[in-house]
């Protein structure tokens, strides 16, 4: 054994091919740096395939690095590409085992330089933040139904269509305004300053849409461009933003009271369906004409109950209601006067009775007599009588004289 | 029925034609239903129910021809909302 060599440790542990790849490829895709990352080259040995992959390596003057873009990503590019072009690309690198290679699989890819842009990018929607012109708060709603619709966009292209198209199907006759400007390149931003100012003099619109189809970076930038979010908040219309695909928001959108994923949303965010309208309105009329005649026919009843108050249907019950009450008055006065009469009379019949029935002469008549000593006093018991003396005995009818015979006691 | 006290009936007696003419609906019925109540009243002699019936019959005409003017104005309306104008439609002026 050569001493002069490092030490080696003895092969206790022999990793198979596959086990070493296997885990330099959980090292490196799992690393927080590699697995989403930035990478700047040119771009050579591009292939696209049938299938919509892409294989190219990206190299500059040191290093190499072999990138492959899927099918499924690419659709979401705008950035056109091809060998010799100086690209920046995101993703994250991949390991293939069974060539031992490693490659970063693009997620997105965007011109080299660009990287300045997003810095400027960065730097007004920071300071626009700041200022507050992002906030809920300075968002104005849009109005419910436009007088007109003001667009900012370019002449030609689906954009415009689309706007139009969706617009006329909701609501058939509302009238459009569109500021033609172009929507990229020297000039751009300043052509959409204008058409914002001139759609906020213009008394026939009340809404405004600023829109632009999607592009990349570089050509959507006039939306991203000071003067543009200036006017933007500075409008006094609401403005709606459909700049560009949902992915990528501009200054504009930020800016913008409302943001469209896309023109057709923009034209249905800014008109109600008509058909919807009238259906509404039609229906709230019949609640209306229900509604007032229920409101007429309470208060017809109500007027209706007043108004058949006899008294004022025939005033005349007033006076023969209390006529009728003097009548009744008057014959009670009889009957109880009658009444009044004939109790006297049973009362002094009773009495006549009772003092009849005292009447000494009524006694002799039902054969009673009555004794009287010598002086004409009337006597009531034996003891006053005595032996041979005079009675005088009265009749109903008459006196007899008698002499006293027999005193029993 | 509305609550009302003597003094209220008294104002209300007390209205001349020409008053109770310049009464809107709802005021002049919410008078007439307290001079009907009032009359209806057991103790009301007859004299004072005189007045509240020549107030009464003022009232209830001011409030039915009232109601008859709402009728009328209400069926017009009616016909107006059952059968809208259509709104004459030129495409070619309306847009852009």
């Amino acid at each position: 054994m050569n001493l002069l060599k490092p030490a080696v440790p003895f092969p206790v542990k022999v990793l198979s091919v596959e086990d070493l790849t296997k885990h330099i490829k959980d090292v490196v895709e799992n690393d927080n740096l590699l697995s989403a990352v930035w990478v700047q080259g040119e771009i050579s040995n591009l292939v696209k395939a049938a299938s919509g992959h892409c294989y190219f390596t990206l190299k500059d003057d040191k290093a190499v690095l072999k990138a492959c873009l899927w099918a499924g990503n690419r659709r979401y590019i705008s950035t056109n590409f091809k060998n010799g072009d100086l690209v920046m690309v995101y993703g994250g690198i991949s390991l293939y085992a069974p060539r031992g290679e490693y490659q970063i699989v693009v997620t997105d890819l965007r011109p080299a330089g660009i990287g300045a842009l997003y810095e400027a990018y960065e730097k007004l929607k920071n300071k626009l933040q700041a200022e507050g012109l992002f906030d809920e708060e300075r968002k104005m709603p849009l109005p419910f139904l436009p007088k007109g619709v003001g667009v900012v966009t370019s002449s030609t292209g689906a954009v415009i269509k689309d706007i139009f198209r969706v617009i006329r199907r909701r609501f058939r006759n509302m009238p459009i305004y569109l500021v033609p400007v172009k929507v990229q390149g020297d000039g751009a931003a300043k052509e959409i300053v204008t058409g914002i100012e001139r759609l906020n003099a213009d008394s026939r619109v009340d809404v405004i849409i600023v829109a632009r189809g999607g592009g990349s970076l570089e050509d959507l930038w006039a939306f991203n461009e000071e003067p543009v979010a200036r006017a933007i908040s500075d409008s006094k219309k609401p403005i709606i933003s459909a700049v560009g695909h949902e992915t990528d928001t501009t200054i504009a959108d930020l800016v913008a009271d409302k943001r469209a994923a896309t023109p057709s949303v923009a034209g249905e965010f800014v008109v109600p369906v008509k058909d919807d309208l009238l259906e509404l309105i039609r229906q709230k009329s019949q609640r209306l004409s229900r509604t007032i005649k229920s409101i007429f026919t309470i208060q017809k009843q109500r007027f209706e109950k007043c108004a058949q108050c006899r008294f004022l249907v025939k005033p005349s019950l007033m006076v023969a209601e209390r006529r009728n009450n003097v009548m009744n008055l008057s014959r009670e006065l009889d009957i109880n006067f009658k009444s009044f009469i004939e109790d006297t009379k049973h009362k002094f019949e009773l009495l006549n009775a009772r003092f009849m029935a005292l009447d000494p002469k009524v006694l002799l008549k039902r054969g009673y007599i009555m004794a009287m000593d010598d002086k004409g006093k009337v006597v009531t018991s034996v003891k006053k009588l005595k032996k041979g003396a005079g009675l005088k005995l009265g009749f109903s009818d008459g006196y007899a004289g008698v002499t006293v015979d027999i005193i029993e006691k | 029925m509305p609550q009302y006290t003597a003094k209220d009936i008294a104002k209300i007696v007390a209205m001349s034609k020409e008053d109770i003419e310049k009464l809107d609906y709802e005021t002049a019925m919410s008078k007439l239903e307290i001079v009907v109540d009032a009359l209806e009243q057991e103790g009301t002699s007859l004299e004072y129910g005189l007045q509240l019936y020549s107030v009464g019959t003022a009232l209830s005409k001011k409030c039915s021809a009232a109601l008859d003017a709402a009728e009328e104005k209400m069926l017009q309306l009616l016909g107006t909302i059952q059968n809208p104008a259509e709104q004459p439609f030129d495409p070619e002026k309306d847009g852009r």
